[in-house]
C-alpha cells in the first residue's frame, strides 16, 4: 500500500489511465472527455497521453456513443462510455435495455458485450435542470445489466477495475458531489483491487444500508446519533446495486434486527424496497422494528435552491435511526 | 381524398397512378404523373420506379433491366458461375419464405415476416459480401443472413421461438434479427470501427428499411461512421412501406440515398430489384470501405409482395392486388434476370425444375430438422442472462425446478 | 326509527327473557357461575380482549416461541400494547411463579376446565386464563350478521326512562289469576301490548325497507320478536300476531318458545318473520344497550 492520497476523481481517472496503459482493447468514449479532459476533469491527460483513437471525443449522441460502443465490444474492444451525466443517458437507454443486455440471451452465449457505462449521478452540487438524477432502478430493474456505485476513491477505482474486467456490460456510478472525496493511503496498482466484485464493504457497527454517496450522510448521521445516545450502528455501503449481496444484508440484520434505508432516488420502486423484500424473503423473524426508508421523495428533483430538501439529509437519516431504534 | 384518388385512378385504368398516389395529390395531378410515366415507360420500356415517394423518379443505378438487358458493363465483374448463384439464391430465398408462409398458416411457426419482392436485394447484397463480414439484419432480412451462411432450420428455429434460432454458425459474424428499428446500424458502425482499430479487413454491413430512416439512430449512425470513417455499408430496403405508413409521410426527402450528402458519405440509389447493380453497388462499397474511404448508404428500390407480416392485413392501407401485380409483372427480381440467362442461354426449365425440387427437398429437410429439434427447456431461460450465473438467478432457476418436479405445470 | 330499534328497556331480576348477542355476554355467564349452567364446549373465557391477536415484532414472536410462550397470553408493555422482549422475560418469571401454585388450585374449577386443563396447566397462569374456540356456525353467522347490520344500516339510539309503580301493582295483581293458571307472568307481555299499541298508532315503526324498489313497507300485523339467549347464542323466536292475544297467552308462549330455544327445537317458522323485536338487558343490569338492525333478504 503506498501512502498516496487521493480523490474520487483521481482515483477514477487513474484506474482508466492504467486500464487503457494495460490493454489495448480498451478505450474511452464520450463527450468533451478528449482534449477537454471531461466535463468533470475524470479523463483529464488522457487524451495526451493515449491520443485521438483511444480517448475519443465523439458526436454529442448518447444513443450513437452507446450504440457504437456496443459494436466496439462485440468486436472485441473493452470500451468504457463517459456520459456527462445520468439524466443524459435516455437517449441511449434503449441501447442499453434492449441490446447490451440482452446481446448475450440473443446468441446464447455467442456474443457478449463488455461494455462500462461511466456516469456520474445525484444530486447536491447546484446544478441545473436534469443534472441530478439518480435512477439507478431503471437499470437494476434490467436482467443482462450489472449496476455499481461506488461510495469513496478506494472502491470507485477498484469497482470501475472489476466492471471493465466483467463480461458483461457494468453500469458506474459515481456521485456528483463526491468526486472531491479524500482517501489517505491509496494502492496505485490495478491488481490490489481484484477481489472487489460484488462486495460491499462494511463498517462495524449497526443496522443501516445506504447507497453510493450517501454512505457519507449515514455515517455522519450514526456518528451523531452514538454521541447523543450511545446507539452503535452498523452501516453497510452498497457498492453492487445489482444483483444485490443479499447475504451482507442478511447477516447485517440477523445481527441487528432492524434496518434503515437510505438513498438518494425517489422513494416509490425504489432500492430500498427491493432490499426490504430481501429481508422479508429471507430474515422476517429478526425484525424488531419495521424497516424505514429515508430517500429522496417521489418528485422530480426540484430546482437546487431547495435540493436539499429533497435529499436525505444528515438530519433525516438520524430521525429515522431514532424512530427505527425506539420502536 | 386517397380513396377518391383511387377511384379516379382505377376508372382512368391507370395502373401506375396508384405509386404517385399521395394525399396531397389530386385526380388530376396524379393523371398528369401516371401519363407521364407511361410515357417514359412507352419510350424507354421501363416504367418509373416510382412505387414510394415524388412524382419524378430520381435517378438509380440499374444494370439489368426488367427486360433482361444489359445496359452496364458487368465484364469483369459478374461471371456466368456468379449469374447462376445469384439466380439460384433468388429461387432459394423465394421458395423458403413461401413455404414459411405456408407454415405459419398451418401454425407450425408463429408470426412469419415475408420477404417475397426483395430476392435481389437481399440475395445481392449479401454474395458481395466475405465470409468474416459483419451482418446485422432486421426480421425481415433472413433472405440475406441465409445467403450469408445462416442455416435454413435456425431461421425456422427463429419463427418457432427457439432460443437457438439467433444463434449463428461457428465463426460466423451475423447477428440475431434486430426488433428495434435502426438500432442495430449503430452496431455495424461499432463493429466497423473496432475492425479498423485492429486492421482487420473486414466490412459491417446493417440492413434497414425506409421507416428506419426516420429514427434517430440512423442519422447518429451515419453520422458516426462519417465522423470515424468506419467500414460500415447501411443497406436501406426502400419497399415503399413501414407497414402501412408510405414513404411519402415518413420524410419529405426525395430520397433516402441524398441523406448520405447530409454527413459527408457515400450515398448510391439503386434498383433494388436488379441483382447484378445491387451486388455491384455493395461490392464497389465494400472496396471503397476496405481502402478506408468509409461508409456508404445504399438505397436499394424494392417492393415486399405480401403483407408486413403475417399478423398484418395490407388491403387496409393499400390497393394491394394492383400493386404486387404490377410489381410482380414488371419489376421482379427472378424473372428478369431469368429473361437475361435464358437468352444467354444459361438457364432453361429442365434446370429450373431440377433446381426448384432440390431446394424442396432442402427446405423440407432442414424444416424436418428444426421440428425435431429439441424443445427449449424451461430452465434454459435463465442461462446467458450474463456469463457468470448470479444468485438470484441461480434461485429463481431451482424455484422453477422445483416447481416442475413436482408436477407444476405452466 | 327502524324495526329493531331499542325504545325502552327493561330491567327486573327474574325475566324470562335473557340477554341477547353473540359474544361478550359469555363473559358474564363465567362470572355469574351457579345459576347458568357452562357447557364446557363452548366455553369463552376471554380475560383480556384488548387485542384479537398480541401485538409484537417478528423478532419477539420468534423470541416467545423459543422460550415455549404463547404469546397471546402475554401482557404487553410497549407502544399500543406491544409486547417487547423484557415483557417476555418478565412473563417468563411470573409464569415460574405461578406454576407452583397450580397444583392447590381449586378443583372444581379445573373440573369444570376439563377439556382444556392441560393447556391451561402447561400455561401456569390462573389470571391470564384464555382459551379458543372456533368461531363458527351460529356463532359465526351471528357474529357476520350483527357486523354487517352495523355497518351497513343507519342506527339510531334513544334511550328514556318510565315510571314503572302503577305497572309493578297492576301485574301483582294479576299475579293470581297468573298462579292460578300455573304461568309466570313478567313485565315482557305488558311491554309487547304496550309495543303493539304504540305500533299501531306509529306505523312506520313496523316497516320495512324494500331497497330493490325503494319502498317502506309498513305492516298491519304484529310479529313480535323476542331476543333470547341460548347457548348457542343469541335466537329471536317470534310471536306471531302479538296484537290478538291477551296478557297471558304471551306469557306463556313466551316461556315455551325460551324453552324451545333452549333446547334448540324451534321451527325456522318460529324463528321469521318478526316486525319488530324486544331485547332485556333486566336480568344482567343496567340500563340500555345499542342494538343492531335487522337486514332482511327479502321483504316480509
Amino acid at each position: 500500500m503506498m501512502g498516496k492520497n487521493l480523490t474520487m476523481l483521481q482515483a477514477i481517472t487513474e484506474a482508466l489511465d492504467q486500464m487503457l496503459g494495460n490493454d489495448d482493447r480498451v478505450m474511452i468514449l464520450g463527450e468533451d472527455i478528449g482534449v477537454n479532459g471531461g466535463v468533470f476533469r475524470s479523463t483529464e491527460g488522457l487524451y495526451e497521453k493515449y491520443g485521438n483513437d483511444r480517448v475519443v471525443d465523439t458526436p454529442l449522441a448518447e444513443s450513437g456513443i452507446i450504440g457504437s460502443a456496443i459494436g466496439l465490444a462485440l468486436n472485441g474492444m473493452l470500451p468504457i462510455v463517459e456520459i456527462q451525466f445520468l439524466a443524459f443517458i435516455y437517449p441511449g437507454f434503449e441501447q442499453l435495455v434492449s441490446h447490451a443486455a440482452r446481446m448475450r440471451y440473443r446468441t446464447r452465449g455467442q456474443f457478449g458485450v463488455p461494455l462500462v457505462i461511466r456516469t456520474p449521478y445525484g444530486a447536491g452540487i447546484r446544478g441545473p435542470e436534469l443534472h441530478s438524477e439518480s435512477v439507478e432502478t431503471f437499470f437494476a430493474h434490467t436482467p443482462g445489466l450489472k449496476v455499481v456505485a461506488p461510495s469513496n476513491p478506494y472502491d470507485a477505482k477498484g469497482l470501475l477495475i472489476s466492471a471493465l474486467e466483467d463480461p458483461d456490460p457494468v453500469i458506474f456510478w459515481n456521485r456528483l458531489n463526491c468526486i472531491g472525496l479524500l482517501r489517505k493511503k491509496f494502492p496505485t496498482k490495478c491488481t490490489e483491487y481484484q477481489s472487489v466484485k460484488q462486495k460491499w464493504s462494511r463498517r462495524k457497527r449497526s443496522d443501516h444500508f445506504c447507497m453510493g454517496a450517501m454512505l457519507r450522510e449515514a455515517l455522519n448521521a450514526t456518528k451523531k446519533i452514538e454521541a447523543e445516545k450511545g446507539w452503535k450502528c452498523e452501516v453497510v455501503d452498497l457498492r453492487t446495486l445489482y444483483p444485490l449481496d443479499r447475504d451482507t444484508i442478511v447477516q447485517s440484520i440477523k445481527k441487528t434486527g432492524r434496518a434503515l434505508i437510505v438513498h438518494e432516488a425517489h422513494k416509490t420502486a425504489g432500492l430500498g424496497a427491493e432490499i426490504i423484500s430481501i429481508i422479508n424473503d429471507e430474515a422476517l423473524i429478526y425484525l424488531k422494528a419495521p424497516i424505514k426508508r429515508v430517500t429522496g421523495f417521489d418528485v422530480p428533483v426540484p430546482p437546487f435552491t431547495i435540493e436539499d430538501h429533497y435529499l436525505p439529509t444528515v438530519d433525516r437519516v438520524k430521525q429515522g435511526i431514532v424512530e427505527t431504534i425506539s420502536f | 381524398m386517397k380513396q377518391h384518388l383511387i377511384t379516379d385512378i382505377k376508372t382512368n385504368k391507370n395502373i401506375l397512378g396508384c405509386y404517385f398516389m399521395t394525399v396531397q395529390n389530386l385526380g388530376k395531378f396524379a393523371k398528369q404523373i401516371y401519363l407521364k410515366g407511361r410515357n417514359e415507360m412507352e419510350k424507354t420500356g421501363n416504367p418509373i420506379m416510382k412505387a414510394h415517394s415524388s412524382e419524378v423518379e430520381p435517378e438509380m443505378f440499374r444494370v439489368l433491366t426488367p427486360d433482361g438487358e444489359i445496359i452496364e458493363t458487368i465484364d469483369g465483374k459478374i461471371d456466368k458461375s456468379l449469374m447462376l448463384k445469384m439466380y439460384e439464391s433468388m429461387l432459394l430465398l423465394r421458395t423458403f419464405d413461401r413455404k414459411s408462409i405456408n407454415l405459419q398458416r398451418q401454425g407450425r411457426i408463429g408470426t412469419y415476416a415475408p420477404f417475397e419482392g426483395q430476392e435481389a436485394s437481399q440475395a445481392g447484397s449479401a454474395l458481395a459480401l466475405a465470409a468474416g463480414d459483419w451482418m446485422f439484419p432486421t426480421y425481415r432480412d433472413h433472405g440475406a443472413a441465409i445467403i450469408h451462411g445462416q442455416e435454413l432450420y435456425r431461421v425456422f428455429l427463429y419463427w418457432m421461438a427457439h432460443f437457438d434460432g439467433s444463434i449463428c454458425p461457428e465463426g460466423k459474424r451475423l447477428l440475431p434479427p434486430s426488433v428495434p428499428i435502426a438500432t442495430q446500424m449503430l452496431h455495424a458502425v461499432g463493429t466497423a470501427w473496432a475492425s479498423k482499430i485492429k486492421g482487420e479487413k473486414n466490412v459491417s454491413i446493417a440492413y434497414f428499411g425506409d421507416g428506419a430512416t426516420s429514427e434517430g439512430d440512423f442519422h447518429e449512425a451515419l453520422n458516426f461512421a462519417g465522423v470515424y470513417k468506419t467500414p460500415t455499408i447501411f443497406f436501406c430496403q426502400n419497399n415503399g412501406y413501414a407497414i402501412s405508413v408510405p414513404f411519402e409521410k415518413q420524410s419529405a426527402s426525395k430520397t433516402i440515398s441524398q441523406r448520405a450528402a447530409a454527413y459527408d458519405i457515400h450515398g448510391v440509389r439503386v434498383d433494388g430489384n436488379d441483382i447484378f447493380a445491387v451486388w455491384m453497388t455493395v461490392k464497389e462499397a465494400v472496396e471503397r470501405a476496405l481502402k478506408g474511404e468509409g461508409p456508404t448508404l445504399i438505397e436499394a428500390i424494392t417492393f415486399r409482395y405480401g403483407a408486413h407480416t403475417t399478423a398484418d392485413n395490407p388491403n387496409i392501407y393499400r390497393d394491394q392486388d394492383e400493386i404486387s401485380t404490377f410489381w410482380r409483372e414488371n419489376r421482379d427480381p427472378i424473372t428478369r434476370l431469368r429473361k437475361y440467362l435464358n437468352k444467354e442461354g444459361h438457364w432453361n426449365e429442365e434446370q429450373e425444375e431440377l433446381v426448384l425440387k432440390q431446394f424442396n427437398e432442402l427446405i423440407d429437410a432442414h424444416l424436418k430438422k428444426a421440428e425435431g429439434y429439441p424443445k427449449s427447456d424451461p430452465l434454459e431461460m435463465f442461462n446467458h442472462v450474463y456469463a457468470e450465473e448470479s444468485w438470484h438467478l441461480k434461485e429463481q432457476k431451482q424455484e422453477l425446478n422445483q416447481f416442475l418436479k413436482k408436477g407444476g405445470k405452466k | 326509527m327502524e324495526v329493531g330499534t331499542t325504545i325502552f328497556t327493561i330491567q327486573e331480576e327474574n325475566d324470562v327473557s335473557v340477554p341477547d348477542t353473540g359474544i361478550s355476554e359469555e363473559e358474564n355467564q363465567v362470572g355469574q357461575s351457579g345459576d347458568v349452567k357452562v357447557n364446557p364446549e363452548h366455553i369463552t373465557t376471554k380475560q383480556h380482549h384488548q387485542a384479537v391477536r398480541a401485538l409484537a415484532t417478528p423478532f419477539v414472536r420468534q423470541m416467545a416461541r423459543e422460550m415455549k410462550i404463547d404469546i397471546e397470553k402475554v401482557k404487553g408493555s410497549g407502544p399500543a400494547g406491544r409486547i417487547t422482549e423484557s415483557d417476555l422475560k418478565q412473563f417468563k418469571e411470573n409464569n415460574s411463579f405461578t406454576r407452583e401454585n397450580a397444583k392447590q388450585h381449586d378443583d372444581k374449577t379445573v373440573q369444570e376446565m376439563a377439556p382444556m386443563k392441560d393447556a391451561v396447566l402447561a400455561k401456569g397462569l390462573e389470571n391470564e386464563r384464555e382459551e379458543r374456540i372456533p368461531l363458527k356456525g351460529i356463532r359465526k353467522k351471528i357474529a357476520e350478521h350483527m357486523v354487517k347490520s352495523v355497518s351497513t344500516i343507519p342506527h339510531v339510539t334513544h334511550v328514556d326512562e318510565l315510571e314503572m309503580d302503577r305497572l309493578k301493582e297492576f301485574k301483582n295483581q294479576l299475579k293470581v289469576y297468573s298462579d292460578d293458571k300455573d304461568i309466570k307472568l313478567t313485565f315482557l307481555p305488558f311491554f309487547i301490548k304496550a309495543i303493539v299499541i304504540a305500533l299501531k298508532e306509529f306505523k312506520t315503526l313496523n316497516a320495512s325497507l324494500d331497497e330493490r324498489t325503494n319502498e317502506i313497507i309498513l305492516k298491519n300485523y304484529y310479529h313480535i320478536g323476542i331476543a333470547t339467549n341460548t347457548t348457542e347464542g343469541l335466537i329471536v323466536p317470534v310471536i306471531k300476531h302479538a296484537d290478538q292475544k291477551t296478557i297471558f297467552q304471551l306469557a306463556d308462549e313466551i316461556r315455551q318458545l325460551a324453552a324451545k330455544a333452549r333446547e334448540g327445537k324451534l321451527s325456522i317458522d318460529q324463528i321469521t318473520g318478526s316486525t319488530f323485536t324486544i331485547s332485556n338487558v333486566g336480568p344482567i343490569g343496567g340500563c340500555t344497550r345499542p342494538r343492531s338492525l335487522t337486514i332482511r333478504k327479502r321483504p316480509y
